[in-house]
């Protein structure tokens, strides 16, 4: 980029905010293009709270604007990967800022010796579902039952199943022990299990 | 050990099916694949032999299959503003104060 101004000058300035404005309109352009992924994770994070929503992804875009000025991300680069991180780091802050969890909750924890895995639950080649088909599903039956789990539940399972997180990675970001991720993430499951299939069964007999 | 709570094969009944309640921590874990060792050889081995904790396996995965749908991409937009769900969008008066707010950003750090 040519520094060819005299930043003292008015010319000068002008220039560097011409140069700022061309930034926030290329970050406006990014951000418009993941706004509805973003809103839609912002949701299902707060709960279907939409204004907790909204708040949520506007401190994500500032944090987001805040490192694209300072270089520490390029376009071109994993963009949608990177805001949903400061998304969900957001508001996992937020979230252990607002929770306070005692030592010892009562935790299902799994006690299989041989319980050890990959550190990461991030499937396999293989294992991936046929995305192409997916992208564009609104899952309106699975996004209503998970509105109806508790905060810790639906966290736990939207950072392990949603936004892949490791077991490790979630209980880091939630400040709590791998067995209490586990435990809720399981929980979390089998409730949303039961939810789906109520509404299954109510479908069928309307 | 397996429960008998459910004498019928899950695959003919509508109910949801019931693991034994040993498995349940287990069969969540097999279903992302974190089991290992002789918990996993356990849970397979019991899954074998088990129509209900093998119906939970299976409802499982396709739960897994599921949400992580939800956190797949949408398709790159070519909606304009004005063709988007309102849904889509931030509200106008948060988009605005968004915008002041970079640009206060910017004028702070000079």
């Amino acid at each position: 980029m040519t520094q060819n101004t005299n930043a003292g000058s008015p010319a000068g300035a002008a220039a560097a905010e011409a140069r700022r404005a061309e930034m926030r309109r290329r970050f406006m352009a990014i951000a418009d293009r993941y706004m509805a992924d973003l809103l839609r994770a912002a949701r299902r994070l707060c709960g279907g709270n939409e204004d907790m929503a909204h708040d949520l992804v506007q401190e994500t875009l500032l944090k987001g604007y805040a490192a694209f000025i300072d270089g520490k991300f390029q376009e071109g680069g994993n963009m949608r990967a990177w805001l949903h991180r400061i998304l969900t780091n957001h508001f996992i802050n937020d979230y252990r800022r607002r929770t306070k969890w005692e030592a010892g909750v009562t935790v299902d924890t799994l006690t299989a010796g041989g319980e050890v895995g990959p550190t990461s639950t991030r499937a396999a080649d293989g294992d991936v579902p046929d995305t192409s088909l997916l992208a564009r599903t609104f899952d309106e039956p699975l996004e209503q039952a998970l509105q109806s789990l508790s905060e810790a539940l639906r966290t736990a399972v939207l950072l392990v199943d949603v936004e892949e997180y490791s077991y490790e990675e979630a209980a880091r970001a939630m400040a709590v022990p791998v067995g209490t991720i586990r435990s809720r993430v399981a929980r979390a499951r089998y409730q949303l299990q039961e939810l789906l299939h109520a509404y299954g069964r109510e479908r069928r007999l309307v | 050990m397996f429960h008998r709570n459910a004498p019928n094969d899950p695959a003919n009944d509508d109910s949801l099916p019931r693991p034994c309640p040993q498995m349940k921590g287990l069969l969540s874990s097999l279903s992302d694949g974190t089991l290992g060792g002789i918990a996993r050889w356990y849970a397979e081995n019991h899954v074998k032999g088990c129509p209900h904790c093998s119906a939970t396996l299976s409802s499982l995965r396709t739960l897994r299959d599921r949400l992580r749908a939800l956190g797949v991409p949408a398709l790159p937009e070519e909606a304009t503003e004005f063709e988007k769900p309102v849904t889509d969008l931030l509200p106008a008066e948060r988009r605005l104060a968004l915008e002041a707010a970079l640009a206060e950003m910017d004028s702070s750090a000079g």
